[in-house]
């Protein structure tokens, strides 16, 4: 296996219109800068199309520069919401 | 945050030359493009030179051209270039014995600090090389 994308299409949350969230993609270190990444990403944006869906969120670690260079240069921005967490220990 | 003029012209330089990867353009190209002075960024051109993200080219036909790799390079690693260090950064003086409010108003610009080397950081130039032909096109359109 080169590599996995996992998605689903959410259709209730934050206030937002349905939309499709990438919330897992992984490329084994050696297979990378072929393509792999951008192959997986276009067949899940098949799906969500298909299924009628026209926006797409994902999330990244804001210290983890080489995923979020990778969805930027798959044509990705920031969103209009803003990820807020509490401590709770 | 406010960049200097000379981060900006690096930015939109390096665009230029990957934008035409087989052509060298020179200073009074780019120049005369952005209405600039030719001798601000002959400057802005040396530092990335320094830099090893472009090359000079003598002779007819010469020029510069960009010698880096367009989708490793980020935004923040071309700014940090001319931008005083501090001057990215946001966070409030550190010091011993700061106050409670102090620490408590650093942690909001440490916040924002974060956001803009993340934004900067994950953006390469191939990348906003690709979101200015979306840009271009939109207004072909329009």
């Amino acid at each position: 296996m080169l590599g996995f994308i996992l998605g689903e299409i959410r259709a209730w949350e934050f206030g937002s219109a349905p939309c499709g969230w990438v919330y897992a993609l992984s490329v084994e270190p050696e297979a990378r800068e072929q393509g792999v990444g951008e192959t997986l990403l276009a067949a899940v944006i098949g799906e969500f199309r298909k299924a009628g869906i026209d926006k797409m969120r994902t999330m990244v670690a804001r210290d983890n520069l080489l995923t979020m260079s990778f969805f930027r240069g798959e044509g990705m921005m920031a969103g209009p919401y803003i990820e807020l967490e509490k401590d709770l220990t | 945050m406010k960049l200097q003029i000379a981060s900006q012209l690096a930015i939109y330089s390096v665009l230029e030359l990957v934008a035409e990867p087989n052509r060298q353009l020179t200073v009074a190209d780019i120049a005369a493009k952005y209405g600039i002075s030719t001798n601000h960024l002959a400057k802005v051109m040396n530092v990335l030179g320094r830099a090893g993200l472009v090359r000079s080219v003598r002779g007819a036909g010469g020029g510069f051209q960009f010698c880096g790799n367009a989708r490793r390079t980020t935004l923040l690693d071309i700014i940090e270039f001319f931008e005083p260090r501090a001057s990215l950064g946001l966070q409030v003086n550190v010091r011993d014995g700061r106050t409670a409010e102090e620490a408590a108003f650093d942690i909001v610009l440490r916040e924002i600090d974060d956001s803009i080397r993340a934004t900067l950081g994950s953006i390469t130039i191939a990348t906003l090389r690709d979101l200015a032909a979306r840009e271009r096109s939109k207004s072909t359109v329009a």
